[in-house]
């Protein structure tokens, strides 16, 4: 029940999150005349250059952040250890007395566990922060870096209220909940003498404190105690003002979807005499963050939790669970830092591979890249699970799975109907039902050389005399052949000529997603053999899952054999997805496969189609331009669908969670035909939507393309 | 791309948006007196028993006004009034800044807060104000050691992302906006 309840909140939280997150863009327009995702992307750009520019020269900033804070009369401590940094913050409040510690949010606080260590020592630490305050009552940590208590809903929140004051607290109310925050923090505020804020950045040209806040607690914290602390990491150092307001810009709207805060602060020193200021540096890892040329670019992060307000398992599990004292994907790649890597190992098996985070990262941290890079070391710690190692086994040798494959076809032919396995499942897995290998697999049906069409529609396209190999992706192989089969028809209608290599298995994804490297290399230079040995101009698949991992992942996966890293990258200029190549090399006219259709259609990108390759306006452009279709919009349609790869076996639960939201969009389009444009996504969601009753069908964009090849009456494809 | 710039009642029309977009309520009067006349308007309609001021607020702030107390005595007064060393266009955003505690509680603890700016002090970008800010943050003898951009009143939306305005900052804010003739 308590998993609905957290569902259901997440739900509407990552919904209008993303809404005002999207909309804030939208209508804002730069000094440089860009708005949208265009000024965006060039704010980014302009951060993370800053950003890196500190991270390469963090001891010169932060020399002159420090001579200019000192020489405005602040202290500047550097903390030894995490231990260290609680240290001097307990004796800042034993020394003015103060047995109470009023604080802003502040995530570094978490990470060195300052409440406890404190409390332990008889100083009552306040959070301020409504949300903290609420997670406090509770005795949780935060569940969001920007909205702590964002898994509750209103009404915990009043229950929560109504224990911790004893009295009748509206669970319905919210107004009345916020004002109860204003009258039992007042009187903390008044009798601490020791403020503890964090820190949004420094700026070390004139060592300045700017803090980002909308409550008004900050004022509190800084002006009315005589002591404030400054607790922060390495990483909030900034160079000029100008830096600083690029991050102003960004951090709001990523975060709360704020064209900007009620307050952004400005602290430079104690504002009076008597009065102090302490800057506390914590390192606790980030050091050896940077020393890692794989985890380097992360210290860019300015803890906006917009990775974990997109991120769509964080949707079904939570912060608690996606993440450790960071949540979202930024905490899933600082915790082996911070914290140690069994503490990440958890986490970072729950991600999906959506590549959603990094889209909306405002300092472009290639987070989906890194999480996978934590993957390979807790597989390089642990090693794989039996099961997994069995799986990767067959699934590495070609001979074996096809074996594997052809045997299941056969035996479970009794209990095959309508392309699914009839089988009963355990409870874990029933929600979807799994498809049947076939008996006569895609490399069965396919020719080695198919010949350009000569006649037909599409036959003068830009594609004519032009020869594409084709990669048919090892699920599709066994379980899908038909894509592939209209994938391949559509090539050579177009008047290409395709060549199918025999020697072609599994680009290795599979195995990057489970933290194989080693498996994965050799599977991808036995692909990069494979294709490279074909004198064909493009290399073309319908199985996007695999053009991303030959573009996108083969270099990094070779970042340390130059030979291969560069075999790579030749090959990769010659890599496209289907849809990329029928509209951008084949350039097929709009209207060439028009025809009527009784169908009601919506269209789902695979999420690396639209978050890495940009191939989703080619397939919509195919979709109802060439083909003249009219799409529903499906709502959520940039949240992934749940396959994940390794995910929808290590945690099903999360792959389960994640389809239903999708099955729920769906179904409120109406459309009883789902097109999308990767094999993965069309298994999951066929198996998802069988195993529920629906009637929705689910097929690939070269399928609905090939139907239309042919002249035909009106039905449905 | 070269971006004209825009002129005053253009950047009075966007601190305008700015500033209500985020709750806060712009005014525009024409000279001091008219300001003052108006912080007066203000508290008779909030009736306020208790109005406090900053030393510089003083000026517009009517007689009586509470200045320099301490935070149990500013405290929840109805009505505080500030002056904004600028404003921002582009967010519709006032700077203020004091290096005297007491007198920044003012615009912390009252209900309503009141900001008297002059549009002689409104600059159109971030990046201006943010000049302003660098300048006043210099070390030498009128560094201004603490200070901020201040956008509408105070808000959250922690709670199932429900917006409330009015936590433990002001639950209003008013921007006075001397434009003169």
């Amino acid at each position: 029940m308590r998993d609905i309840q957290l569902r259901t909140n997440l739900l509407a939280f990552q919904r209008g999150w993303r809404q005002s997150r999207d909309a804030r863009f939208a209508e804002y327009k730069g000094p440089d005349g860009l708005s949208g995702e265009a000024e965006f992307n060039a704010l980014r750009r302009r951060l993370a250059a800053a950003k890196d520019g500190v991270i390469h020269d963090q001891a010169g900033v932060f020399a002159r952040f420090k001579a200019a804070a000192e020489s405005n009369g602040a202290v500047v401590h550097e903390a030894t250890s995490a231990d260290d940094a609680t240290h001097y913050i307990l004796s800042l409040c034993e020394r003015t007395g103060s047995t109470i510690l009023v604080k802003t949010k502040s995530m570094v606080s978490e990470e060195i566990f300052l409440n406890h260590y404190l409390e332990a020592r008889g100083i009552r630490a306040v959070e301020t922060d409504l949300g903290e305050w609420i997670v406090q009552l509770r005795h949780e940590t935060p569940s969001h870096m920007v909205m702590p208590a964002i898994h509750l809903s209103r009404k915990q929140v009043g229950e929560t209220f109504s224990e911790a004051t004893g009295r009748e607290v509206s669970g319905e109310d919210v107004g009345e909940q916020v004002g109860l925050a204003r009258t039992e923090l007042r009187k903390d505020f008044l009798a601490a003498r020791v403020g503890m804020t964090g820190a949004n950045a420094l700026v070390a040209e004139t060592g300045t404190a700017m803090i980002i806040t909308n409550e008004g607690n900050e004022a509190m914290v800084t002006t009315l105690p005589d002591v404030h602390v400054v607790l922060v990491g390495y990483e909030k150092l900034v160079a000029t003002f100008e830096d600083a307001m690029t991050q102003l810009r960004l951090l709001p709207r990523s975060a709360t979807g704020q064209p900007i805060t009620s307050y952004v602060t400005f602290i430079s020193g104690p504002d009076r005499a008597g009065r102090e200021l302490h800057y506390v540096f914590v390192d606790n890892g980030r050091s050896a963050m940077r020393s890692d040329p794989d985890f380097v670019d992360a210290l860019r992060c300015i803890r906006c939790a917009a990775c974990a307000s997109v991120c769509p398992p964080y949707q079904v599990v939570g912060g608690h669970v996606f993440g450790h004292i960071y949540s979202g994907a930024i905490g899933l790649v600082n915790t082996p830092f911070h914290h140690g890597l069994k503490h990440a190992a958890g986490p970072q098996s729950l991600c999906v591979s959506c590549n959603a985070c990094q889209t909306v990262c405002p300092v472009d941290i290639p987070l989906p890249r890194q999480i996978l890079d934590v993957r390979r070391r807790v597989v390089e710690a642990n090693g794989l699970s039996p099961l997994k190692r069995a799986i990767l086994f067959v699934w590495g040798r070609p001979r074996l799975f096809r074996a594997l494959a052809r045997a299941v076809a056969v035996l479970g032919r009794p209990v095959t109907r309508d392309g699914f396995l009839r089988l009963p499942m355990p409870a874990r897995h029933r929600w979807r039902t799994p498809p049947a290998p076939r008996l006569r697999p895609a490399r069965q049906r396919l020719k080695t050389v198919i010949e350009p069409a000569e006649t037909g529609p599409l036959a003068n396209s830009g594609a004519k005399g032009i020869t594409v190999a084709y990669f048919i992706q090892c699920l599709t192989d066994p379980l899908a052949p038909e894509q592939a089969e209209s994938a391949v028809k559509l090539l050579s209608a177009c008047g290409a000529r395709v060549v199918v290599p025999e020697a072609q298995h599994c680009c290795g994804l599979p195995f990057i997603d489970s933290g194989d490297a080693r498996g994965a290399k050799r599977l991808a230079r036995q692909t990069i053999l494979t294709l490279e040995s074909t004198a064909a101009d493009y290399v073309v698949s319908a199985a996007n899952s695999c053009v991303a991992a030959i573009v996108h992942d083969y270099p990094h996966l070779f970042r340390d054999e130059p030979q291969w890293k560069v075999r790579a990258e030749r090959l990769r200029d010659r890599v496209l997805d289907l849809a990329s190549f029928l509209v951008n090399v084949a350039r097929l006219p709009a209207g060439a496969l028009a025809g009527p259709s009784s169908d009601v259609v919506t269209y789902h990108p695979f999420c690396q189609s639209l978050n890495v390759l940009n191939a989703d306006r080619a397939a919509r452009r195919l979709l109802t331009e060439v083909c003249g279709l009219e799409l529903r919009e499906l709502p959520e349609a940039n949240v992934c669908c749940g396959f994940g790869g390794s995910t929808s076996f290590d945690a099903p639960e999360v792959a389960r969670g994640i389809v239903e939201r999708k099955l729920s969009n769906i179904d409120s389009t109406g459309a009883d035909l789902l097109v999308t444009d990767n094999p993965g996504c069309i298994l999951h969601l066929q198996g998802a939507a069988h195993a529920s009753g629906r009637r929705l069908r689910v097929r690939h964009l070269a399928e609905i393309m090939v139907t239309r090849l042919a002249p035909r009456s009106p039905g449905s494809d | 791309m070269q971006v004209e710039p825009p002129d005053t009642s253009q950047l009075i029309d966007r601190f305008r948006q700015g500033a209500t977009q985020a709750g806060a309520t712009v005014e525009a009067v024409p000279d001091d007196l008219a300001a003052v006349a108006a912080v007066g308007a203000m508290a008779r309609r909030l009736e306020a028993a208790r109005v406090t001021s900053t030393p510089e607020g003083a000026h517009f702030a009517p007689a009586g006004a509470l200045v320099g107390g301490t935070a149990r005595e500013v405290a929840d007064a109805e009505l505080g009034v500030s002056v904004g060393r600028l404003a921002v266009a582009e967010t519709g955003s006032v700077l203020l800044g004091s290096n005297d505690p007491q007198s920044r509680m003012v615009g912390m603890l009252a209900r309503t807060h009141v900001v008297v700016v002059t549009a002689g002090d409104l600059v159109a970008t971030l990046d201006d104000a943010a000049a302003t800010v660098r300048t006043l943050a210099r070390p030498g003898p009128d560094q201004l050691r603490y200070m901020g951009f201040v956008t509408g009143p105070s808000r959250t939306a922690d709670i199932e992302r429900v917006l409330t305005i009015g936590v433990q900052g002001p639950r209003a804010l008013h921007v006075v906006l001397i434009v003169g003739d």
